[in-house]
């Protein structure tokens, strides 16, 4: 099983590095939305908007990354391969990866943005454990949404309307957490916060590692 | 035509909850006063919803063990009579929100949970709408409909305990917890939470007879 997993998570990465395009499209992405962010405000910006603002940019960031996570899963290939591996194995690593490149994303957005819009944030390290912690949350989430709006007509925009609302609560939480971030308070609070976003990653990717069995089959 | 005794039962106790709601005595709360009686008609939709939206992620978890098309239709319609009480719960919320508050809608977590709670199981309804193979429909919105129950209890049951709400009894505001002197208010809240389980649960009951009455009638 853990053999298959690092497995299957290599091979994402190796297919996802082939085609590069769609990592730059990514970078770009936050690339443009930053300087379109910088532009609007004219660089002055409250810090309550500089959180909120960055955390929808990685969520919309995040939504197109996983849109493409089973794109290449729809084919008739797909069958060949779902004999190959367990269905348990191809969620969990499809979730590793999406996890690890939306942290990845999540990162380099962070510097990307500061660079354009300032960096308001003082407690640097409970900051970057948020960013981990609810991009893991986030990309486990989208990979299970992803996973079933795959199976649907139109999935590009059932993505955003199945997800959306499951996103919702933890959008406020991070937001709630980067302002914990704001003022130096490494305290009991943020640690709640964390202790929250860590549970959301576990209930996420328990469900998938129990329901993507019976989703993979048609 | 044999009537099930859970069926007069509810009945009774809705009975019951208005009569004895509007009549028996309320503590003399400061801010609520008399509107502490939507106790009895708002919150008690609230506990009918998640009962109803229980049993819908049963019965998904029931379909996805043995495909059985009839668990699924019984998920759905258990679902979409949870969203119409929800409904009907945020209507009388937000109009005792206005007499309370000064307005229909306020940020706060609780009224948070609750559209995030309806804007899922709308996203439910339009994910069976767009899947036309029958068998993956029911497979697919079964899946959707156990990680929104999930998501939802997660949610609406740790998000606004780590914040303050304005609702009664959070955040210093009164409420019932607060004053031992409500068991009066308890014998007609208890029963009243029941009585609408049981009612919406009949509703939904009657509703999926219909579907599989059309369903039927459509095969023939």
């Amino acid at each position: 099983m853990i053999k298959q997993v690092t497995e299957l998570v290599l091979k994402d990465v190796r297919l996802n590095w082939r085609e590069r395009y769609a990592l730059y499209s990514m970078l770009l992405y936050v690339l443009s939305t930053s300087y379109v962010a910088y532009l609007s405000f004219e660089g002055v910006i409250s810090d309550h908007s500089w959180i909120a603002l960055f955390w929808i940019i990685v969520l919309f960031a995040a939504m197109n990354a996983s849109l493409q996570s089973f794109k290449r899963e729809l084919n008739q290939q797909a069958l060949f391969f779902y004999t190959l591996a367990k269905p348990r194995a191809i969620i969990l690593a499809k979730t590793i990866y999406n996890s690890a490149l939306l942290i990845v994303l999540t990162l380099l957005s962070y510097a990307i943005y500061s660079l354009f819009l300032g960096n308001p944030i003082t407690a640097q390290l409970s900051f970057i454990m948020c960013i981990v912690l609810g991009s893991s949350a986030v990309a486990s989430i989208l990979t299970l949404v992803a996973a079933i709006a795959s199976k649907t007509n139109n999935s590009s925009g059932l993505m955003a309307v199945l997800s959306i609302p499951l996103l919702f609560p933890l959008l406020i939480n991070l937001i709630k957490t980067s302002k914990l971030c704001l003022n130096n308070e490494l305290d009991y609070f943020a640690g709640n916060q964390l202790l929250f976003l860590a549970l959301i990653n576990i209930v996420t990717v328990l469900l998938s590692y129990l329901l993507f069995p019976y989703l993979w089959r048609d | 035509m044999k009537i099930k005794w859970w069926k007069i039962l509810g009945v009774a106790l809705v009975l019951y909850s208005i009569i004895a709601g509007l009549l028996l005595p309320v503590p003399k709360l400061n801010i609520l006063n008399e509107t502490v009686r939507n106790l009895y008609f708002h919150v008690t939709m609230w506990f009918s919803m998640i009962v109803l939206m229980l049993l819908s992620m049963i019965y998904s978890i029931r379909y996805l063990s043995g495909f059985n098309k009839l668990l699924d239709l019984k998920a759905e319609t258990l679902a979409s009579t949870g969203l119409f009480i929800a409904t009907l719960g945020l209507t009388t919320g937000m109009v005792w929100a206005q007499f309370t508050w000064g307005t229909f809608w306020v940020n706060d977590p609780k009224l948070n949970g609750a559209a995030v709670t309806m804007l899922i199981y709308l996203a439910y309804f339009i994910l069976r709408n767009s899947i036309e193979n029958e068998d993956s429909k029911a497979r697919v919105s079964a899946i959707y409909n156990i990680l929104a129950f999930v998501m939802m209890i997660v949610f609406i049951g740790i998000l606004p305990r780590m914040t303050d709400s304005l609702h009664p009894g959070n955040g210093g505001n009164p409420g019932f917890s607060n004053y031992d002197l409500d068991s009066n208010m308890r014998i007609v809240f208890y029963p009243a939470v029941l009585g609408w389980i049981l009612i919406s649960t009949w509703i939904s009951d009657l509703r999926y007879r219909i579907k599989v009455l059309e369903t039927n009638k459509e095969n023939n």
